[in-house]
């Protein structure tokens, strides 16, 4: 148990000198840019605009962060042959693969929380501003659906790293970015592809993307930017029922990458 | 301390899976408290057999037994150290941050593993660089941390694989050094290496391997029983044109600082020293050349109907 913290820590120190957090200081001035730029227009309205445009870079960043460190996790310790260093120890494959996982999803929990402390920052300032006094409730959204809204890109992240992972356990680092991106667009437009097959009215189309829909993670359902930029309710149920869903996602994504890599070769 | 027996590895290689054999029957032991030496050329396959002794690959047939312990039992390895080939770490940790990583994977910590780290620096010179970047390290840096590394854990056996390379003679001999400490303290140590005097002065018993087959096993001096010696023999004066002569029985013939310089098969020694007592030549020095394990390894192949040579 111990070997997997030594493993994402020392995943988490990689990450984090491979200068990960300079994101951060590039979603710091992008928000603080964006902010003067729309700082003529009311203060609703430029929140709205500013939460919509913080929301997506967060985004944005995360699944890029997630695929580019996610699709070397493995690979690069095998490419670079470190993996004689670490399983000469005695340390077991599902524990390295764990530790990476957690290590990369640790590096990303910082980020996102940061990045989210900036938004919501540049939020109370604008708002502040314009009406002199801090308040958490202004045009029928609450502050918190904004920090729901980050949460669930979160686990979107987590997700998009455990794909990265599994790909990363037995292919290269090319191949692992066009695949996870593949699914991870796939994922997006879930719901697109099977209204689609229905419009097509073919029932072998019909059966694939069915086949589609129900195994590849619908990524729609981390999505709730427009509840929380437009005013709408993420409830509590549907927080637990998206968590689950991503927890399960990711431990099936981790089963897999464990057996793949359990018996994956040296040479 | 370690049993191989009839170790058979395949790779499949290339897009239609072709197999190619790298070991084909390896038989090894080494016993507890003794320095063994694994020699050969490169691509033998002593590497491939720390490979799968390790379980980094999977063996095609044949039993391996560490430590008493069946191949794949993960709790063996608390008692092993060791060193890959060509050893290279993360980058991005500085020397004293790796051997705490790789401590804390051996399940050490705290106060006593960070006198570990300095007690395993010092002993491989590296104390000056503990707080520098692994990236800044020459190759010879990094095979001192890689041995450090090794040592983490106080290991009952220790793996080598090729410790010397890399290394300038001071570092080798230190190294040397070190390892010969380890067998004083009652430890077993399995090296690598494709350079003769590193075994030589190193290891109670060798095993050669050629071709992914161990061909020869015991104590080295035995090993080179029955092999061909050249030898070089330097003259003064003498009748050349008897001497040229000698070119007759594959003898080199060569001029040098004023003196002729002959080197000849020991087959022919008696005869060319006979050609040289009536040319009336004085020898100046006669020595055998140094037997190469290469010249072994030629030796070997030779034996072995299925290399070319």
């Amino acid at each position: 148990m111990k070997a997997i913290w030594s493993v994402a820590h020392n995943t988490f120190k990689e990450a984090i000198r491979d200068r990960v957090l300079y994101s951060l200081i590039l979603f710091a001035i992008l928000m603080i840019l964006s902010s003067l730029l729309f700082a003529s227009i009311s203060a609703q309205q430029s929140n709205k605009i500013i939460k919509d445009f913080g929301l997506t870079v967060i985004s944005l960043i995360g699944i890029i962060i997630s695929v580019f460190l996610g699709m070397g996790l493995v690979y690069k310790e095998i490419d670079k042959n470190t993996v004689y260093n670490i399983f000469s120890k005695p340390i077991r494959r599902y524990e390295f693969i764990l530790g990476k996982y957690l290590g990369l999803a640790f590096t990303l929990l910082i980020n996102t929380v940061a990045m989210g402390v900036i938004l919501l920052l540049i939020v109370l300032y604008i708002e502040t501003k314009h009406s002199g006094i801090i308040q958490f409730y202004y045009g029928g959204i609450y502050i918190s659906e904004l920090i729901k809204a980050i949460y669930f890109e979160y686990l979107e992240f987590l997700v998009i790293i455990g794909i990265a992972l599994v790909f990363s356990s037995f292919t290269t680092p090319v191949m692992t970015l066009l695949f996870t991106l593949f699914l991870f667009a796939i994922g997006r437009f879930s719901s697109d592809i099977r209204l689609f097959a229905e419009e097509v009215k073919n029932p072998v189309v019909e059966y694939i993307s069915e086949i589609i829909y129900r195994v590849i993670p619908n990524l729609e359902k981390f999505d709730v930017r427009s509840e929380a930029v437009y005013g709408g309710d993420v409830s509590w149920m549907l927080i637990f029922y998206t968590t689950v869903y991503a927890v399960i996602y990711t431990f099936v994504l981790l089963i897999l990458s464990i057996l793949i890599f359990q018996n994956r070769e040296f040479k | 301390m370690l049993r191989v027996e009839n170790l058979v590895k395949d790779y499949a290689t290339g897009f239609l899976k072709k197999k190619v054999r790298v070991l084909n029957g390896v038989n090894l032991t080494v016993n507890k408290g003794e320095i063994f030496g694994f020699v050969g050329p490169n691509g033998a396959g002593k590497t491939t057999t720390f490979k799968v002794i390790l379980g980094f690959v999977s063996l095609t047939s044949g039993s391996i037994e560490l430590m008493g312990e069946p191949l794949g039992d993960v709790e063996v390895k608390r008692n092993i150290g060791y060193l890959p080939e060509n050893p290279f770490f993360y980058d991005y940790l500085t020397g004293e941050e790796l051997l705490h990583y790789m401590g804390e994977l051996h399940g050490l910590n705290g106060d006593s593993l960070s006198k570990r780290i300095d007690e395993l620096l010092e002993k491989v010179n590296m104390t000056h660089a503990k707080k520098i970047q692994l990236r800044k390290y020459s190759k010879g840096m990094l095979q001192r941390v890689g041995i450090a590394q090794a040592l983490i854990n106080d290991p009952q056996f220790l793996i080598l694989d090729e410790p010397m390379s890399g290394l300038d003679p001071i570092g080798q001999r230190e190294i040397k050094e070190l390892i010969l400490e380890q067998k004083e303290k009652g430890k077993t140590v399995l090296l690598s290496s494709h350079i003769l005097s590193d075994v030589e002065a190193l290891c109670d018993r060798v095993a050669i391997i050629i071709n992914g087959r161990v061909v020869k096993t015991g104590e080295l001096g035995r090993l080179f029983e029955g092999i061909h010696t050249n030898y070089e023999m330097l003259l003064r004066g003498g009748d050349q044109e008897a001497l040229n002569n000698l070119g007759d029985l594959n003898v080199e013939v060569a001029k040098r600082a004023g003196l002729t310089v002959l080197k000849f098969d020991e087959n022919v020694k008696s005869r060319v020293l006979d050609v040289v007592s009536d040319s009336g030549g004085d020898i100046v020095s006669l020595h055998p050349l140094r037997k190469s394990l290469e010249g072994l390894f030629v030796e070997e192949a030779k034996k072995d109907s299925h290399i070319e040579t």
